[in-house]
């Protein structure tokens, strides 16, 4: 009975600092991790949030970037951080999507190691053909690729990254080959699919969607679900043919495992609230991305659903791991 | 062309950037610039990443010109880093290092300074016109440059890299190999494969350019130099002869001012090139015009005027692809992106059209931004100038904590200031051994670009190798680049016959 | 050694040139080689390092030919290692004792380096240096650094 009470009692206690640590926080500067250079997507995105926070609360929020290893590094410094709530790491569908699938050995574990506060935002991929492929439309391309197995190339920001593995996954689906071209970064490939030095990419938007309204590159598809206000011409994926293809680039918002429940969903309704006011909204539209804003449940859930997507995409692909 | 076109675009643009508003932003851009850039150790793309969140606030035309005026102010900062302490900011000062620092040892400092100021905004100036007559059309010559092309530019720039070194010919040839060797470390592009990374994974990103240069440059400089004096127990301290050039260095340096920014401003317009390329076959060509080659490397004066005319030159011409395409050319043009992003402008070739007030407004505080340095730069010359006066027991501690701090701060990570650290160690053997540093920092910036465009071309022609040889403008820059070694290596096989047995270092 | 009569500058470039080739092609063989038409990840280091390898022994050769035109430097080993020292303790100290301690260790160790050493100059850098690039970089630039060993 007295162990009862005594539990009961710690119970109490616990419940009451941590409700106190959600009332108090944030007591000082939050500091959001990115794990990629600035003036990036994720970048933008975090400063955005961060400084919304920072009006709301009153205290500053720091953009620490540390890039490298594909977003590899930040993401194993924000796993080892203190989960006071401090420190959050803004990460992408590369460390918490693909890249659990696709290296032998990471420093963190993308679902054990941290707690989701929010998707943030997603950002659709488009497919792009350079203007001399004698192919409009996406059907008119699969059977120009049946035609031509592996005679056509397609140019990818990288080995491993998205913009390859949405590419993979377009094969596999459509049941046709290509030649793999990898660049540093979605520059070289932009300028080389404009070029006709490659046929085709599979690349994020927001750089393409400047290029396309020029008609200096052709889109045949968005790989989201729904199509894109930005460019609301371009069927989806599945309009165009290819039916339950998706594949988005998204950014979210998490923190260490362990860190205070509270405090979590105090960040999460908050970065909701934030999402939904217009000049961000404008602000992320400018982007090409589309705010989300989800519950914590939902955010772990999303991250899930993408490592076991990813990781069966790698697996049928043959992608060489690393 | 339509001229009148042009003109009345060009009254536009400077109607925007003569506003009070944008004219003090273009100078806060300068200023800062110039004041960060020439902290040791901290480079233009550092400056850059480091200032750019100061603009966010700002509305887009202002944010633009600021940010260009931090770029110009940066590099500049970064060429007095380099003539007046021998830390290269960027990989295209690192040819300023060779002749600026040595005139600057002879207390030549000033005149150094003030021709790469001058230099500069000759350069700049030509650079801008280019734009505004020819941009559009000029960007479109960068389709013609696919992997095949670009493969036989970095052949082109590394044979003139050779002709660089003042010693002997197979330590420069070992240098830029090491170099090419280094720059091979991290992920393989092709495979996905981290080289020599070790399982560090901050290997997998590759060694830093800025880690290579502060540790072979800065520490393995520092280094000798403390040992040299120990020896001594004296520092030689030129007396500063003078701030200004004399009118004989004034008239050495209008040939190279005008060779530098023709070079400068045809690499600069080909995204993918290297502005490390225009600097280095600049000097190349300028050693090779020269009636005495020997004196390069001991303080030429045109060695460090054709470099920085190039240098400035392309840095104003390679905002070309970015204006009128949307591709950035590097690793600044792509902050430019960024920028340009968070202001809700995307880059690409509707810029122009849409928002000519904002493209013809950034060319003319082009040409503002560069005349303003040049004002500004000039006074602060006897300024910089002071600071060779400092004893030097005092002045290299605080060296070296700008050049720890400028590692740190690339990535937030200890790694980078270990690197700096072995490079250094390597870098003091190397020399001691009459092994240079500028080679192998060229043969470390392009061999990776080497190997990428060269593998992108056999896998885009299916392993063709005719490629290289059947696409004109690979094959005219294969050409130039053999008759280049042509001219290297006979001299060298006559002075061997002339001159036999003695070692030619 | 037991060489007398060679150039030793030709010598030591030498050995260095081929350790470092014999690393990189050595090292190359754990990766795929590939064909001249698909080159793998080991082809480049392969032909770079075989090359540095035949340089190196050519500056072995030649040193043999050629005695000291001039004899390299002896190392000097103080400053050396006080500044090699001074960057790696940088760089150790930063993120657990933070930047301020990081900084006043370095300029401690690395003036130390020097042959004329004297503390009232040094004392006065190691407290104004570091605060200098507080001023600059923290509050400045907005850098997140970690300025002391309890923030």
């Amino acid at each position: 009975m007295k162990r009862s009470v005594n539990f009961a009692w710690g119970l109490y206690a616990i419940a009451a600092v941590t409700a106190n640590a959600a009332d108090v926080y944030p007591a000082k500067p939050i500091r959001i991790v990115v794990a990629y250079t600035p003036a990036g997507t994720t970048d933008i995105l975090a400063r955005a949030i961060g400084q919304k926070l920072t009006e709301a609360w009153g205290q500053p929020v720091i953009v620490d970037n540390r890039p490298g290893a594909n977003g590899n590094i930040g993401t194993e410094y924000a796993a080892k951080a203190t989960p006071d709530g401090y420190t959050l790491l803004m990460t992408t569908a590369a460390p918490h999507g693909v890249n659990p699938g696709l290296y032998r050995k990471l420093g963190f574990d993308a679902v054990k190691d941290f707690a989701g506060i929010s998707l943030v935002a997603t950002v659709p991929n488009v497919l792009v053909v350079n203007n001399n492929m004698p192919v409009k439309d996406v059907k008119e391309l699969i059977a120009y690729l049946r035609a031509n197995p592996g005679k056509v190339n397609f140019g990818s920001p990288g080995y491993g990254s998205t913009g390859h593995m949405s590419t993979e996954l377009f094969m596999s689906m459509a049941g046709v080959k290509m030649n793999h071209v990898p660049y540093k970064g979605d520059a070289g490939v932009l300028a080389d699919v404009m070029a006709g030095q490659i046929s085709l990419s599979f690349s994020n938007m927001p750089a393409y969607t400047p290029q396309i309204k020029a008609g200096r590159v052709r889109a045949l598809a968005v790989s989201t679900s729904k199509r894109s206000p930005a460019a609301a011409e371009i069927p989806t994926m599945a309009e165009a043919g290819v039916q339950g293809y998706v594949a988005v680039a998204w950014f979210g918002l998490l923190a260490p495992a362990n860190t205070p429940r509270d405090i979590v969903n105090k960040l999460s309704a908050e970065t909701a609230r934030i999402l939904k006011m217009p000049d961000v909204h404008s602000r992320l539209s400018d982007l090409g991305a589309e705010p989300v804003g989800s519950t914590p449940a939902e955010f772990d859930a999303h991250i899930k659903a993408e490592i076991v997507k990813w990781a069966k995409v790698i697996k049928d692909a043959n992608v060489e791991l690393q | 062309m339509d001229l009148s076109a042009v003109f009345s675009n060009l009254i536009l643009g400077f109607t925007v950037a003569m506003s009070a508003q944008n004219l003090m932003y273009c100078f806060i851009g300068c200023l800062l610039g110039t004041l960060i850039g020439v902290l040791p150790g901290i480079g233009p793309v550092a400056t850059i990443a480091m200032l750019l969140p100061i603009t966010f606030n700002l509305p887009p035309i202002p944010a633009l010109i600021m940010l260009a005026g931090i770029y110009y102010g940066a590099s500049y900062g970064g060429s007095t880093t380099a003539i007046l302490v021998n830390l290269p900011g960027e990989s295209s000062s690192v040819v300023t290092c060779i002749d600026g620092y040595q005139m600057g040892r002879q207390g030549r400092a000033g005149p150094a300074l003030a021709i790469a100021a001058l230099g500069s905004f000759f350069a700049g100036c030509v650079g801008t016109v280019l734009i505004a007559l020819f941009g559009p059309p000029l960007a479109e010559l960068a389709f013609e440059f696919g992997a095949a092309e670009y493969f036989s530019m970095m052949v082109l720039g590394l044979i003139a890299a050779v002709v660089l070194a003042s010693g002997s010919l197979i330590k420069a040839i070992g240098m830029i190999v090491i170099g090419l060797l280094g720059g091979i470390v991290g992920t393989d592009v092709n495979s996905g494969i981290a080289r020599y990374s070790f399982g560090v994974s901050e290997l997998s990103d590759g060694i830093g350019f800025v880690s290579v240069a502060m540790g072979m440059f800065g520490f393995g400089e520092i280094i000798s130099n403390l040992g040299q004096t120990s020896e001594t127990k004296n520092v030689e301290v030129s007396k500063v002869t003078s701030l200004m050039p004399s009118w004989e260095d004034v008239k050495a340096s209008i040939g190279p001012i005008m060779r530098g920014t023709a070079l400068g401003t045809v690499f600069g317009i080909l995204p993918g090139s290297h502005t490390v390329i225009a600097s280095f076959s600049s000097y190349t060509l300028e050693k090779k015009l020269a009636k005495d080659p020997t004196r390069f490397g001991k303080g030429a004066i045109e060695g460090v005027a054709g470099p920085e005319s190039a240098n400035n030159a392309s840095a104003q011409t390679c905002f070309i692809p970015l204006l009128t395409l949307g591709i950035p050319t590097g690793a600044v043009m792509a902050l430019m992106v960024g920028a340009m992003t968070i202001q809700g402008i995307a880059p690409g070739p509707q810029v122009m059209t849409q928002k000519p007030d904002l493209f013809w407004g950034m060319i003319a505080s082009m040409w503002i931004g560069n005349l303003m340095l040049v004002i500004l730069n000039l006074p602060l010359i006897g300024m910089w100038v002071q600071f060779l006066k400092i004893p030097y027991r005092v002045l290299y501690p605080s060296i070296l904590l700008f050049i720890a701090i400028g590692a740190y701060s690339i990535n937030n990570s200890p790694f980078e200031v270990y690197m700096a650290a072995l490079f250094g160690f390597f870098g003091y053997y190397a020399s001691k051994w009459g092994c240079e540093a500028a080679p192998l920092i060229l043969g470390f910036v392009l061999g990776p670009l080497m190997e990428e465009n060269l593998r992108r071309a056999m896998l885009i022609s299916r392993g063709d190798p005719s490629v290289f040889f059947t696409r004109p403008i690979s094959l005219g820059m294969l050409l130039v680049s053999f008759a280049l070694l042509l001219m290297v290596v006979l001299p060298q096989f006559q002075k061997k016959r002339e001159i036999l047995e003695v070692a030619d270092d | 050694m037991a060489f007398h009569n060679r150039d030793r500058k030709d010598f030591n470039a030498g050995v260095l040139y081929i350790s470092i080739g014999g690393f990189f092609a050595g090292f190359a063989t754990n990766y795929p080689m590939g064909t001249a038409v698909r080159m793998g990840p080991a082809y480049f280091p392969t032909i770079l390092g075989g090359l540095l390898i035949f340089l190196g022994l050519i500056l072995l050769f030649r040193s043999f030919a050629s005695t000291d035109a001039e004899l390299p430097t002896k190392t000097h080993w103080r400053p050396l290692l006080c500044i090699i020292g001074a960057a790696c303790l940088f760089a150790a100290l930063i993120g657990t004792a933070g930047m301020v301690i990081a900084a006043a260790v370095m300029m401690l160790l690395g003036a130390f380096g020097g042959w004329d050493f004297r503390w009232k100059e040094q004392l006065i850098g190691m407290i104004v240096m570091p605060s200098v690039c507080v001023g600059i970089f923290y509050y400045g630039l907005g850098l997140p650094f970690k300025l002391f060993p309890w923030s």
